[in-house]
């Protein structure tokens, strides 16, 4: 075989092996890693489903501050939600109507996101764990991995994320909710004054993957 | 000078050595090429293993040409022991070289310059996808796009498996760093190789672990993959090797030049009809033709026509040399326009190129001193480097810096201390000066005799034939009382007749010319240094110089004031005196012009700041009239043949670093007693020799034109040895992370592999640069 047929075979196989990594589920390990991790959570939270909207809601320690997430993508277009409390928003100096329609609900600060219009699996048999592990299948982009923080996070769209320890047992900031700061202050918000988040510096990827340091607001919590 | 053979075991193992001790005759040189091999480490890993050999006695390996040259005895051991030997050394033992076998291996170096361009291509297509990936996404100043399945937050292993892809066919492309560098290893004797593998085989393994961690969910081992410093390093190094092996080729052009020369075909003439034959089937004895503008195809002697033969090719003249029937012409010099026939007289490796060939490639093959020197630290440098390494990554250890940090001190120290610039620098400048002197039509012998030559401080030329033209003429005659000159002469060219001596010849020219009759000897006695003493025709006829006639109880005061040989020899003419039956007959004066360029060369010479003598037979006033003509400082004049030697010596008793110049037989024992022997090429065989090295030109300057090689070959190879010791003695403490130490940077095992490539690159150009010597005229 000559030399050049030599490195077409190579180079051939080199591909074919690219697009065959592309397309395999098992090489995803951040994905794996996450469903053990999300577990983990659930275990450690008060999750519960709602009947009336089939959505499971985990609501952390402070009682107020809600992750949401949609039994049926088909059924709903929140099918992530945040759904935390306006009051020290509003205390800060937001102006609710200086929002998008729909955000401040009840005194509920609402941020969703429509991730897909496609059915999920539901029925008695089904838990959280379950219907998480659709949403990566239907929407694996949506789930990151902050390294700085060893944090998964869920995202949300315009900047806001759901975050949770990889490893409950070792992190101290088990439960995370992350807001893009910039909506709020344009409302009217201080941003630095609002009671129960922190407003930090914060390492996340850019649109060409680069890590950048930007401002967010943060909610954290230690579940364990 | 060093003896070609010598019996002496250099193993150091007990050994019977009844079997074993052989004299010169029994024992065999053989020059073996030799593949695979890479730094000076190599070399000196086959001179041992060989050298272990009962019955070899010698064993010295070259990295620049690639060869071995192996003294054996062959009733004790055969060749292809020897070969088994250089096999079990982890190389390739090659098809030994005849006449035949240099297209081979010219073919063979090609193939092999080829491949590893080949590999370098292979090897960086897909090094530089990997170097991107791996690096791209931690450049932040520049936006490296990654696609997002190879992200290394969200895909992981993804992205390190793809870098495993990416570096499988760069490992394959370098796969002969591990198969040699793990043998050597194995076999205790680390070389280069195992530098290069050691190196890239921990940054792979710790790679591989950190696979491994990752798909335990340790994410953050994403930043631990070493690949893409494997396949970089891999592919600088296979990359330098690509342009060391270029210019590897371009130091033995010289010598390619010179087998380029020779034909392939020959015109031999059988039953009258010209048949085209290959030049290897001709034989000593056939006749061929050449026509108009051919070359002359093997060494012969011309049987019929006339022309004139282009022989710059030897001798580096380029004036036409005419030629007709009775003379020499040698193979791959270019016949004029006459066509004409000869008799092959020297065929295949017996021809003068051929010889001039195995000179050169000789000298090539052998090391100088100053190698030697550099093999010998060569041959400890790696298991040291491998200590300071693994040192320096533990002490990094301890110190509290992480694993990552102490593995790319070890490699970067692994990577950067690879000897190839050490073993390179004087081997490479031997062989470009060696080449660039048979440019010149300067044969030198070994490259012990390069590196003496520039430390000479005082040449001897011997006066006939070297500083004079060596074909005297008889310019007086002068009979005694009762004899004619015709009769003087007649009976002095009887008993010269036959002589190889050049002043008798000139007596035999002279009455040749005037068709005197010449009488056949009935006896005949040489008194060495005296002259002849021969019975012809019943009367005994003494010719020789005038120690010759007081021996013998002659009284030369018979002609004039009784000076006529004082005035003859101080105008530059050798009297002979000639006494017939105890009487004397007269003087013979003979003169040897000197050289058009002679007292330019010793010009030339006293300009370099040497002294310069002559050292010869003949009388003291021919022999100081003519160190007056061409600017002797120093003459020794009536000194036996015998005595030259002696007068080498007393002269290197002084403390002087003696060069001797000369062309005869009686020259020999000097040429051989000197530092440094010059023969003329024109000379005798056994001068040729004696001597260290030959001039192809009668033209003195030359010997210039060799000091001169030598001190550049030299100062190139002192410029050389201090660029690669420099870039260790600065490359290991940097690379071990002493600048880090005290608050600067630490040496990227990359930017370590690049300096390693460049430095034997840099060392290669710089011998290279001796292509470009010009001898100052």
């Amino acid at each position: 075989m000559n030399i050049y047929r030599k490195f077409t075979v190579v180079l051939t196989a080199v591909l074919v092996s690219t697009a065959l990594l592309s397309g395999c589920a098992q090489l995803d390990v951040i994905a794996k890693v996450s469903i053990e991790s999300f577990d983990q959570l659930v275990q450690a939270s008060d999750v519960t489903l709602n009947p009336e909207n089939n959505r499971w809601i985990l609501t952390a320690p402070d009682d107020q501050s809600q992750f949401i997430l949609s039994q049926n993508f088909a059924d709903s277009k929140q099918d992530l939600t945040l759904n935390l409390d306006a009051e020290p928003f509003v205390v800060a100096g937001l102006d609710p109507s200086k929002l998008t329609s729909g955000q401040v609900v009840d005194g509920r600060l609402v941020i969703s996101r429509d991730v897909s219009a496609d059915s999920l699996q539901t029925g008695a048999k089904i838990s959280v764990v379950d219907t998480y592990k659709q949403l990566l299948q239907i929407d694996r982009e949506s789930l990151g991995y902050h390294q700085a923080l060893d944090h998964y996070g869920l995202d949300l769209g315009q900047g806001n994320k759901f975050e949770w320890a990889k490893d409950l047992t070792t992190n101290d900031k088990d439960l995370v909710f992350v807001l893009d700061p910039a909506p709020f202050t344009a409302a009217g918000t201080d941003v630095t004054s609002i009671e129960g988040w922190l407003l930090a510096d914060v390492e996340v990827m850019d649109d060409a993957n680069k890590p950048i340091m930007v401002k967010k607001l943060l909610k954290p919590f230690e579940l364990r | 000078m060093q003896p070609l053979l010598d019996p002496q075991s250099t193993s150091g193992k007990p050994v019977d050595l009844a079997p074993i001790i052989a004299t010169d005759s029994e024992l065999k040189q053989v020059a073996i090429p030799i593949g695979g091999m890479t730094c000076a480490a190599c070399s000196a890993r086959v001179e041992k293993q060989v050298s272990k050999l009962t019955g070899v006695s010698q064993s010295s390996v070259n990295i620049g040409t690639e060869k071995g040259v192996f003294t054996y005895n062959p009733a004790v051991i055969r060749l292809s022991q020897i070969k088994a030997a250089i096999k079990k050394a982890g190389y390739e033992p090659l098809e030994i070289e005849t006449a035949q076998a240099v297209d081979a291996d010219r073919e063979r170096k090609d193939k092999e310059i080829r491949s590893l361009w080949t590999k370098f291509i292979v090897s960086a297509t897909f090094s530089i996808p990997l170097l991107y990936l791996a690096m791209g996404s931690m450049l932040t100043w520049w936006q490296a796009p990654i696609p997002n399945f190879l992200e290394p937050m969200t895909f992981p292993l993804n992205f390190a498996l793809m870098q495993i892809l990416l570096l499988l066919p760069v490992v394959i492309a370098g796969k002969r760093f591990y198969s040699v560098g793990f043998k050597a290893i194995w076999q205790r004797s680390p070389n280069m190789d195992s530098l290069i593998a050691m190196g890239t085989s921990a940054a792979i393994l710790y790679s591989l672990f950190s696979i491994f961690q990752i798909t335990q969910g340790d994410f953050a081992a994403v930043e631990h993959l070493y690949f893409e410093t494997a396949g970089v390093i891999i592919t600088l190094i296979l990359l330098g090797k690509s342009l060391e092996a270029v210019s590897k080729g371009k130091t033995s052009e010289a010598i390619k030049k010179l087998m380029g020369l020779a034909p392939k075909t020959a015109r031999v003439v059988q039953d009258n009809k010209e048949l085209e034959i290959p030049v290897s089937e001709v034989e000593p004895g056939d006749i061929l033709r050449v026509k108009p503008g051919e070359k002359i195809p093997v060494d012969g002697e011309v049987v019929q026509g006339y022309t004139s033969i282009d022989e710059a090719m030897l001798t580096g003249e380029s004036m036409p040399v005419e030629k007709t029937i009775g003379d020499l012409v040698y193979t791959a010099s270019i016949n004029g326009n006459g066509m004409f026939e000869f008799k092959a007289t020297k065929v295949g490796n017996d021809t003068a190129l051929a010889q001039i060939i195995k000179l050169v490639e000789d000298a090539q093959s052998s090391k100088a001193p100053i190698a030697q020197m550099a093999d010998v630290i060569s041959g400890y440098f790696v298991p040291i480097v491998f200590g300071i390494a693994v040192l320096a990554a533990a002490a990094w250890l301890i110190a509290g810096q992480s694993v990552v940090f102490s593995l790319s001190i070890l490699i970067a120290v692994l990577v950067i201390a690879c000897p190839c610039a050490l073993g390179l620098a004087t081997p490479t400048a031997i062989m470009v000066g060696t080449g660039k002197g048979a440019e010149y039509g300067i044969l030198i012998k070994s490259g012990e005799a390069l590196e003496l030559a520039h430390k000479v401080n005082l040449i001897v030329f011997d006066k006939t034939g070297t500083i004079t033209e060596g074909k005297p003429a008889v310019t007086d005659i002068l009979p005694a009382p009762g004899f004619s000159c015709d009769e003087l002469l007649r009976l002095a060219a009887s008993a010269e007749k036959g002589s190889e001596h050049p002043l008798g010849a000139a007596i035999v020219r002279a009455a040749e010319e005037k068709a005197l009759e010449l009488a056949p000897i009935d006896a005949f006695k040489a008194i060495p240094g005296h002259g002849i003493i021969v019975t012809i025709q019943g009367r005994e006829i003494a010719l020789g110089n005038e120690r010759l006639m007081a021996d013998i109880g002659i009284d030369l005061n018979v002609i004039g004031d009784g000076k006529q040989a004082d005035r003859l020899a101080e105008s530059g003419k050798t009297p002979m005196a000639v006494a017939i039956d105890n009487q004397f007959a007269g003087y013979l004066a003979v003169a040897d012009q000197v050289k058009a360029t002679s007292a330019r060369a010793i010009e030339k010479l006293h300009l370099m700041g040497l002294k310069v003598a002559m050292i010869t037979g003949d009388n003291k006033k021919t022999a100081a009239a003519i160190a007056a003509q061409v600017g002797i400082d120093q003459v020794f004049a009536e000194v036996l043949p015998g005595d030259k030697a002696n007068e080498v010596k007393a002269m290197q008793a002084q403390g002087y670093v003696v060069a001797m110049v000369g062309d005869g037989i009686n020259d020999a024992p000097a040429l051989a007693q000197a530092d440094i022997g010059l023969a003329i090429g024109s000379g005798t065989d056994v001068a040729i020799a004696s001597a260290d090295i030959v001039l192809m030109r009668s033209d003195l300057r030359e010997v210039a034109t060799a000091l001169q090689l030598s001190s550049s070959t030299i100062r190139n190879i002192k410029q050389n040895l201090f660029w690669a010791f420099g870039y260790n003695v600065l490359g290991i403490p940097v690379a071990a992370g002493l600048l880090y130490a005290f608050g600067g940077p630490v040496l990227n095992p990359i930017i370590a592999a690049a300096a390693m490539s460049m430095s034997s690159v840099s060392v290669l150009t710089n011998a290279l640069r001796l292509k470009a010597f010009k001898p100052v005229r």
